[in-house]
Formats: structure tokens, C-alpha cells, sequence
């Protein structure tokens, strides 16, 4: 694995949705905001940690949020996207509604 | 940049956190935003608020040292009983919402 802080965002989510067969939320201004928060991330913590969720500051106690995280499979299936919502499955993105902020699935203890 | 920053009221469990404060016109109830620096839903949320000219004080989580975030987690299980994710808006002491939901909040707020 190269150097972390060399990662390019906007490339990892999009190779990341390519991969996974979901889409990025088509809101540019609302997506430019998450990879933002991911980059921030990158650089605090030396991760990429879900933008929506407070970190530990401890990538083994983070490790189920290292984007994307171990629950957007499961959410995407349900809700149509991810907890932060950059996400989509194909079909939520092809209705164009407007996303909204979904229930936590990561179990209460695991969060600081 | 929005807002103030202002000091809390002395005795106040939430007083060494350095809430920004927002002019605006007085809800009900005073308006408080627990919110990430690097989460969509949250700047959806202070976005909105802001556009709807109320008066509200917020605060980014993942700026806050340890103990801050501490006393904030421990102020919101203990006042309203449930676990912190972001967004979270203090209605008063009695009534919240987490999560932004447009429609629960343009409810909640009475402009909807």
C-alpha cells in the first residue's frame, strides 16, 4: 500500500462505486463536500474514516468506518444509500429524491 | 463565516464549549447543532437553519478536544437519553432531532 496522504479522493470514491456497482450521489456540491471531509480526514488521522461519523483517533477502534464502511452495503441495500449518503445504489440515484440522513446501524458501543 | 464565538453561562454543563453563535429571529426553544466539520448532512443542516434566519449556536465536534467531546456526550445521554449522531439538534432540553431530515426539520421549526 503506498502512501496514504497521496491518495486522490475524488478518484478513490469514484473507483470505489465503480467496483461496487453504486453510484456517487449526483449532488456535485453535496459530493465535493464528503470527499472534502474525507480529505480532511486523510490528513488528521492518516485514514480515510467516514466523514459523518467522530473518529477515535485510533484506526484499529475506527476500523468498521474506514470508508466505505462495513454497514453501506447493508444500507445502500435498505435505504437506497450509504449513512452519509455518497452511496447510491442505481436505483435510488435514478429517482433523483433528495437524500436524507438514515439510522445508525453501527452499534452503539463501538462509537467513542 | 457565520456567526460568534460567545462564552456559555457559568454552571452550564455544556460552558467550556465553544459554541458559534447566529443572530437570527428566536424559535420557541433555543436551538442548539452538534454537528461534524466534514459531514454533507450536517452543512445541509446549518445551511438550512441559516436560510431560515432563526437563531441558533453550533458546534463542530471533531474540533473539540477529548474532554469537550466528552462533556458534550455526556450532556446529550443524560438530558435527552439517546446516543449522539450527527447532525443533532437540541430543541430546548425536552425535544431533538438527529440526523437532517429537510421535512422533520422544516416541521420542527414551523416553516415547513
Amino acid at each position: 500500500m503506498g502512501d496514504a496522504k497521496t491518495i486522490d479522493v475524488g478518484q478513490f470514491v469514484h473507483n470505489v462505486a465503480k467496483n461496487k456497482g453504486w453510484s456517487l450521489n449526483g449532488d456535485t456540491e453535496f459530493l465535493q463536500s464528503l470527499v472534502e471531509g474525507l480529505e480532511m480526514n486523510l490528513q488528521r488521522l492518516g485514514y480515510l474514516q467516514c466523514p459523518c461519523r467522530l473518529s477515535w483517533d485510533d484506526r484499529e477502534k475506527d476500523k468498521d468506518i474506514l470508508c466505505p464502511c462495513v454497514y453501506a452495503a447493508d444500507d445502500i441495500a435498505e435505504y437506497g444509500h450509504c449513512f452519509c449518503s455518497l452511496f447510491l445504489s442505481p436505483e435510488f440515484a435514478a429517482l433523483g429524491t433528495e437524500p436524507v440522513s438514515i439510522p445508525e446501524r453501527r452499534p452503539e458501543n463501538l462509537f467513542p | 463565516m457565520w456567526g460568534k464565538k460567545t462564552k456559555q453561562p457559568q454552571g452550564s454543563p455544556l460552558e467550556s464549549i465553544p459554541f458559534t453563535t447566529v443572530e437570527g429571529h428566536q424559535a420557541t426553544q433555543p436551538l442548539t447543532v452538534f454537528a461534524l466539520s466534514t459531514c454533507g448532512f450536517c452543512r445541509r443542516a446549518i445551511t438550512f437553519l441559516n436560510d431560515s434566519g432563526v437563531a441558533y449556536r453550533y458546534v463542530y465536534m471533531d474540533k473539540l478536544d477529548k474532554p469537550s467531546q466528552d462533556a458534550v456526550r455526556a450532556y446529550v445521554k443524560q438530558t435527552f437519553h439517546t446516543m449522539l449522531s450527527y447532525p443533532f439538534l437540541c430543541i430546548g432540553e425536552d425535544d431533538y432531532l438527529t440526523g437532517f431530515i429537510r421535512a422533520s426539520w422544516e416541521k420542527e421549526l414551523g416553516n415547513g
